[in-house]
């Protein structure tokens, strides 16, 4: 059985459905429950309204937006890369995505320039108003298939620490009384490569721990 | 006088041609390569942000973990204080880290509860957070509160 659903409730776009569909069923696994109950709490003023907007139907079409076409939550416009939604808090046990995975040169060596501008235009601080970490992972995630996907950001994690972390001993190597925030010559971090930071890691379960760190006396 | 003075001298000399020496401590000390682990220095600290409505931007709410400590972080907890009128219709709130976890909460009523879902993420970046149904964050008022180590 399929229906269809028409109308321009919400303000969006017509949108044909069929309730076949993986949008459809998983929308509906995950949320008729929730919107039956909701139906039945409602007053009677509130139950007019909701008809008057399209009913249940119009809602569930509103929340398979929410899913693609492989039924995979994506929140309202695509917020969340499928993957990388871990379902209700406690149901996925974090293990089985905080691991370390290979992940290719290319996204590394993205994060690592991302990380170093970062450092240098901020002075060593974290700055969360003006990072662009965030648009690094998305891409990542979206240049491999989704199994690998949160494990992978995982490991990508793990490495950007560790570049930061470097940055931070070699400017303080160079500068003893540095600290993050004051500025100081961009050229220290011109020894600091990916490749560098990388050959003394070593991992240790699901981080990557340094090895050791040499220095001349 | 002097001549105790030389005796202490010998005295002094003969021991230290008796005692060993590496060959570590014979070398040229701009030729030593030392091994060290570098001494970190760590804390902990978080960051809290009440969301209003004003703050919903197509039904999503963003925050910023603002600067932040340390090189390396890694969230230790995340709490969510959730404030809702009695009676409300139960909906799922979706919480986003800045790296894309994602994970969510059904609030049923007002509630704080505290997520271990995060934990080891790195918290700098912009937080999401919104609802489903969609339009619920506009009957409640949140505050987040992100706790995490960090070191140098």
């Amino acid at each position: 059985m399929s229906i269809s659903i028409s109308g321009n409730s919400y303000g969006h776009g017509y949108v044909s459905s069929s309730v076949n569909n993986k949008q459809y069923k998983v929308a509906e696994e995950t949320c008729l429950a929730d919107v039956i109950a909701e139906e039945a709490m409602m007053t009677p003023e509130q139950k007019m309204m909701y008809e008057l907007m399209g009913g249940r139907e119009a809602h569930m079409k509103n929340l398979m937006r929410s899913y693609n076409s492989d039924g995979d939550y994506i929140g309202p416009g695509g917020i969340i890369v499928p993957g990388m939604h871990h379902g209700r808090s406690g149901s996925t046990d974090r293990s089985t995505w905080q691991q370390i995975i290979s992940v290719s040169d290319e996204a590394r060596q993205k994060m690592f320039d991302n990380v170093k501008r970062e450092f240098i235009q901020e002075n060593g601080i974290s700055n969360g108003d003006t990072t662009k970490r965030s648009k690094i992972f998305r891409e990542y995630q979206l240049s491999v298939k989704k199994e690998d996907r949160a494990k992978g950001t995982w490991t990508l994690q793990q490495y950007e620490g560790k570049y930061r972390s470097a940055m931070y001993a070699a400017v303080k190597a160079a500068n003893p009384d540095w600290e993050p925030g004051q500025s100081f010559d961009s050229s220290i971090l011109d020894s600091v490569t990916r490749e560098s930071v990388e050959s003394n890691l070593v991992q240790s379960g699901n981080q990557f721990v340094r090895k050791s760190v040499d220095y001349s006396v | 006088m002097k001549k105790v003075l030389s005796m202490i001298l010998c005295v002094s000399l003969c021991i230290m041609y008796a005692l060993p020496v590496s060959a570590a401590e014979v070398m040229p000390k701009e030729n030593v390569i030392e091994k060290e682990e570098v001494s970190a220095i760590s804390g902990s600290n978080f960051f809290s942000r009440t969301l209003s409505k004003l703050s919903l931007i197509n039904g999503t709410a963003t925050f910023s973990s603002g600067s932040i400590s340390g090189s390396e972080q890694f969230v230790t907890s995340l709490s969510l204080s959730v404030r809702v009128a009695s009676g409300i219709s139960p909906f799922i709130l979706y919480i986003q880290a800045p790296d894309g976890t994602t994970n969510s909460v059904v609030i049923t009523k007002s509630t704080t509860i505290n997520l271990d879902d995060f934990n080891g993420c790195n918290p700098s970046g912009s937080w999401k957070i919104w609802s489903e149904p969609q339009g619920a964050l506009l009957t409640a008022t949140i505050r987040v509160t992100v706790y995490y180590d960090y070191s140098y």
